[in-house]
């Protein structure tokens, strides 16, 4: 392009147009000899050039962050907890630490290979010996399923050994079961929430009360600490928390205005719980309003894909990593001492475009000892 | 280059202008102190939720420095676990966040380095999500019509020099003096290469009208260097 075309009608001052970097500068406001001043005033192409580099400038800063993908999160916390713990302080402090992390460090596990695997030795050294009548409660819900049949489905719907579908695909069974249920309409969800919620609460999961694809919701707003999301989260599919409602929470239209959960129902929220299941390929067994470290919270459950056999280390819910073979739909119920569920806190204002960051804790765990 | 001794300030820091330690006592109440003091206290649950807590923000300038998943990905995680591991010998100079956020581009500069010593080995650049993808060419997007490329297309196709100055003092403000440091050049050179970068993007993303790029043919034409 010639000196003439770009700058339109010659000025004295447009002999020669300014140094780039000095346009540059210029456009961003920076002391630049009055010659660019009077050049520039004088040249409609550099003044364009000029108010483009601004917009450029304005472009780049307002460019919103970059939501880090859930398995680059995921990779890169498993590769945090098989870490070791930082060195300790000199002193008396760090004796008072290193006691704190050897109490503490029975929850951090080993990563290997299987980054986010455990085996089931590991996995029952993690929780509590459960009650032989919890183990049972959740066997009662899977016999019900089955008994209630007829596409009705519950969130544990991979337990059923009727439906043929492999536990490793409980992700997509349960995303198709969504579907049925949508399809059965709205006000099939609606009176169920209702019944659900008014039902008598605390006790044993009412399963006989919630035909369709349930979550467990709560709102107990119990104050966690990372040591105690475990157990917390056992009492909550084994029906100890109070005000436990059973309610097809992804299934389809909800009007929970009314409801003490709806806080919990709301658009971002559903949207964070599908992210969560379709990261986890697993359906979402339940959640919970508490507060995490003092800040408003959700814990979510959610069911992930087992392996049955017994060899132990099959089981993972790496993002990255294909599912399990496809023997593993072979086995009947997965004992609750080998089923892992994958326990999540997000913060009570998630919103599914950056979970990442509003995921407050996240562990692997099973549904009892 | 030392991964995370020193520590940088960024217009988000709170730390003094001249210098002086102010930060520590200053921020008690910033969560990720908080989280980082836990972490070197044995809360083994502390420093997966510090990660979690600023993620985005690091995945960010990886990925938009590296263009490339995997290569953001190694880099982020050799980050934080640099973090990890030397969380005791913070010394609250900046807030944990740039400090955090310095790790990670000493991490993906270090890689962008070695992207640019094996040319031959440097991977079709990826979406933030891994898929590879070309970039789009500008005069594709001029052939059918179209008035803009998006700006990450248009970042992924600059001279990684040029890149890493644009993102470094456009994208994540960090003031020119700190990216001359970062990148080992003179202050002049990351000033020349954001203004030839910022040109080319502005070119190429059609806010300088045709027939009015570049007016600075020599300048702004240099190349990648």
């Amino acid at each position: 392009m010639s000196k003439e075309e770009a700058t339109g009608e010659p000025t004295p001052e447009a002999k020669r147009h300014p140094d780039g970097e000095l346009l540059d500068a210029y456009a961003d406001g920076e002391r630049t000899p009055g010659s660019v001043d009077r050049h520039v005033r004088g040249c409609t192409a550099c003044q364009r050039t000029v108010v483009g580099l601004r917009d450029m400038r304005v472009e780049l800063a307002r460019l919103a962050p970059i939501s880090m993908p859930p398995d680059v999160a995921r990779r890169i916390q498993d590769a945090l907890m098989a870490t070791p713990p930082p060195a300790p302080p000199t002193g008396g402090a760090g004796r008072a630490a290193q006691a704190r992390r050897g109490a503490a460090g029975r929850r951090r596990r080993p990563v290997g290979l299987g980054a986010a695997a455990l085996r089931p030795a590991q996995r029952d050294a993690l929780l509590p010996r459960s009650s032989r009548s919890e183990r049972l409660v959740l066997l009662a819900v899977c016999l019900l399923v089955v008994v209630t049949g007829g596409g009705l489905v519950v969130a544990l719907q991979q337990h059923e050994p009727a439906t043929g579908t492999s536990s490793d695909a409980a992700g997509s069974a349960a995303i198709s079961v969504r579907a049925d249920s949508a399809k059965s309409g709205p006000g099939a969800a609606a009176p169920l929430a209702e019944s659900a919620a008014s039902g008598p609460s605390g006790l044993p999961i009412p399963a006989s009360a919630a035909p369709v694809q349930a979550v467990r919701v709560a709102t107990s707003l119990d104050a966690l600490e990372p040591a105690a999301v475990a157990q917390h989260a056992r009492d909550l599919l084994a029906g100890r928390v109070p005000a436990a409602a059973n309610v097809p929470l992804l299934a389809g239209p909800l009007a929970p205005a009314a409801e003490p959960w709806a806080g919990l129902a709301t658009p971002a929220l559903l949207a964070c719980y599908q992210k969560l299941t379709d990261v986890a390929r697993g359906p979402l067994l339940a959640v919970d309003e508490v507060t995490y470290r003092g800040r408003a919270a959700v814990l979510a459950v959610l069911d992930l894909p087992d392996a049955p056999n017994a060899g132990g280390g099959g089981s993972t819910a790496a993002a990255d990593a294909p599912a399990p073979s496809a023997g593993a739909a072979t086995a009947g119920p997965i004992p609750a001492s080998r089923d892992l569920v994958q326990l999540t806190v997000i913060d009570l204002g998630c919103r599914a475009d950056q979970l990442t960051a509003a995921t407050l804790f996240e562990e692997k765990s099973t549904k009892a000892a | 280059m030392p991964a995370d001794s020193d520590e940088l300030r960024t217009p988000d820091s709170s730390a003094a202008p001249d210098g002086t330690d102010a930060s520590t006592a200053d921020r008690p109440d910033d969560p990720d102190l908080v989280l980082l003091r836990r972490h070197v206290a044995g809360d083994p649950a502390a420093f997966a939720e510090l990660f979690r807590a600023n993620a985005d923000r690091l995945w960010s300038v990886a990925f938009r420095l590296l263009h490339d998943a995997e290569d953001a990905a190694d880099a982020v995680q050799e980050a934080m676990l640099s973090a990890h591991r030397r969380a005791a010998t913070f010394r609250g100079e900046s807030t944990v966040r740039t400090w955090l956020h310095r790790i990670t581009v000493n991490a993906a500069l270090d890689r962008l380095r070695r992207q640019a010593a094996r040319p031959s080995t440097v991977p079709m650049p990826t979406t933030p999500d891994g898929a590879e993808r070309e970039p789009a060419d500008p005069r594709d997007a001029h052939a059918e019509g179209e008035l803009r490329l998006d700006v990450s297309d248009a970042l992924a196709r600059l001279p990684s020099p040029l890149r890493a100055a644009v993102v470094l003092v456009d994208i994540e403000g960090l003031p020119v003096a700190q990216v001359a440091e970062l990148l080992d050049v003179p202050v002049g050179t990351v000033k020349s290469r954001a203004a030839r970068g910022r040109a080319r993007l502005a070119g190429e993303l059609g806010y300088l009208r045709p027939g009015n790029q570049p007016t600075t043919p020599t300048v702004f034409q240099e190349g990648g260097r």
